[in-house]
């Protein structure tokens, strides 16, 4: 029904989302195995915040797999189960929350082939949970910059390990 | 230079006629929001009249009052027999206000923000991308004056979504749906609507408390308040109450596609298996080279919101993005269409 929101001042219509994005020196097939398939791996890497992590579907990570984390943001501690609802090779990993409202997506874009890739990220946050609702814009704003330290961490993680990898001349 | 452009003049191909009907677009249909506006309808509601008649009982000069009477009559709102005007079926289903498919609201609601669709209005939501209905917000007027522009905005939507709101319901099987939430629901149109054709549904509209409030009201007008409830809500951050049928109706096109695909994911996610998310929507046909109507829209969309219109193919694939599957599109009242699917 129109922008009522914003119209006449009755409410925020932004959903809670945070994106962001980096370009990283690296193949999108190093990417989306770091990011991807070693997913369980690396996760806590990243997202410091992951304090115990578990796949709970056996194999290789592909669409439908399912795993389990315990957060803690900001000294709130929280644990879900999410999903791989996506998972293309070399361009986009998602996983969303089995019964929390939230979705992450990892969409890779090559720039030059084997050489740099834009990585965007973004969290969304479907619903804020009661407990959160007082404090809305600070959830708001620690949902953006959580999406600049993702894609930051990410960035430094695989670079960092390629100029540890490289031989010297 | 005269000499050789007049030189090179030759007989077009195609006559000018749509080059005209842009212009008589622009002057010729405000004539039936003045017609709406001067009371000329409601007037006409007891019976044919001459124009004299007219003129004397609404105080209408002849020239004037003729010219809106005759593109009123070019479009079929009104006859002319026996130099008498009277209303046809369409304006005795949409323009008299006793009628319950009263479409009049609507109209207000255009002639009160007319700025809208100036030309200056358009070109600067053209230039900016966004809208510059009610100035984006206005943080200066009084807490009154909101309050009576939503009134103003609910009556107006309650106006376009009564006759479509009987149509839709009947278009599928519905009936082993037992609770629908109408998420932006505003006036409650649709879930009244809903209610009356769908003995076994109950409804809930899902709005912010101010509209609620006035839902409220509808919903007891219509005397479905056992069946149809209002539930205080902001759509985008809290979260929604349990449902098995999801409507929304001239919703999506308030909102870029990042925001609908949002929607749609909590809509997902939302349902349980089984559940069924609707769209009703004027739609694009897929190739995107129209119609009329939902391209117009379009542009309104452009002053008012941050939205556009959909084609039922991008709706469709916004919904299996999200997982819905049995995904259908059926037209449905007017220049309206349904896109459904259901959660596996």
């Amino acid at each position: 029904m129109f922008n009522l929101g914003n119209m006449l001042n009755l409410g925020s219509t932004d959903p809670v989302i945070g994106k962001a994005d980096t370009i990283i020196r690296c193949s999108s097939r190093e990417l989306f195995k770091y990011i991807g398939e070693d997913l369980f791996q690396n996760y806590p890497k990243w997202s410091p915040e992951v304090k115990e992590l578990a796949q709970l579907t056996s194999g290789p990570v592909k669409l439908g797999t399912v795993g389990r984390q315990v957060r803690v943001d900001q000294g709130r501690r929280s644990e879900s189960k999410f999903k791989v609802s996506a998972f293309e090779p070399d361009v986009r990993l998602t996983f969303t929350g089995v019964s929390e409202p939230f979705r992450c997506t990892y969409e890779l874009q090559e720039i030059t082939p084997e050489e740099s890739v834009k990585l965007t990220f973004s969290f969304e946050l479907l619903e804020l949970l009661a407990v959160m609702r007082p404090v809305e814009g600070l959830v708001r704003a620690a949902v953006k910059n959580g999406a600049v330290k993702t894609v930051q961490n990410i960035k430094q993680l695989i670079e960092t390990d390629q100029v540890a990898n490289t031989p010297s001349q | 230079m005269a000499q050789d452009f007049f030189l090179k003049m030759q007989a077009p191909q195609v006559d000018d006629r749509p080059m005209w009907d842009v212009i008589f677009a622009v002057y010729g249909y405000p004539a039936l929001l003045l017609a709406h506006k001067l009371k000329i309808f409601s007037f006409l509601a007891d019976g044919a009249r001459t124009l004299a008649d007219i003129c004397n009982s609404l105080n209408i000069k002849k020239r004037p009052a003729e010219a809106i009477l005759t593109v009123a009559t070019s479009l079929g709102f009104l006859s002319l027999q026996d130099g008498r005007y009277a209303l046809t079926t369409i304006s005795k289903d949409y323009l008299l206000e006793s009628s319950p498919n009263y479409f009049g609201f609507f109209w207000d609601l255009m002639i009160d923000n007319y700025q809208v669709c100036s030309f200056q209005n358009l070109e600067r939501a053209v230039a900016t991308d966004s809208p510059q209905a009610y100035g984006g917000g206005d943080i200066f007027k009084s807490h009154e004056e909101q309050i009576e522009l939503l009134h103003r905005f609910t009556h107006g939507m309650h106006s376009i979504s009564q006759a479509s709101s009987l149509f839709w319901p009947k278009l599928m099987d519905f009936s082993r749906h037992r609770l629908m939430l109408d998420i932006g629901g505003g006036s409650g149109a649709h879930s009244i609507g809903a209610a009356l054709k769908l003995p076994n549904l109950q409804a809930l509209v899902l709005d912010f408390p101010q509209v609620c409030e006035l839902a409220q009201k509808y919903i007891t007008q219509y005397g479905v308040q056992d069946r149809v409830k209002t539930h205080e809500a902001n759509i985008w951050s809290d979260h929604w109450p349990s449902a098995d049928l999801h409507f929304f109706s001239n919703m999506y096109h308030d909102w870029p596609i990042e925001k609908c695909s949002f929607l749609t994911d909590k809509s997902f996610m939302s349902l349980e298996s089984g559940g069924r998310i609707i769209i009703h929507e004027m739609l694009y046909n897929d190739e995107k080279t129209g119609s009329f109507a939902p391209a117009a829209y379009s542009m309104m969309m452009m002053g008012w919101t941050e939205g556009r219109q959909y084609s039922g193919l991008e709706l469709s694939e916004m919904l299996q993005k999200s997982g819905f599957e049995e995904i259908q599109v059926q037209p449905s009242f007017g220049y309206y269409s349904i896109v459904t699917g259901l959660k596996p």
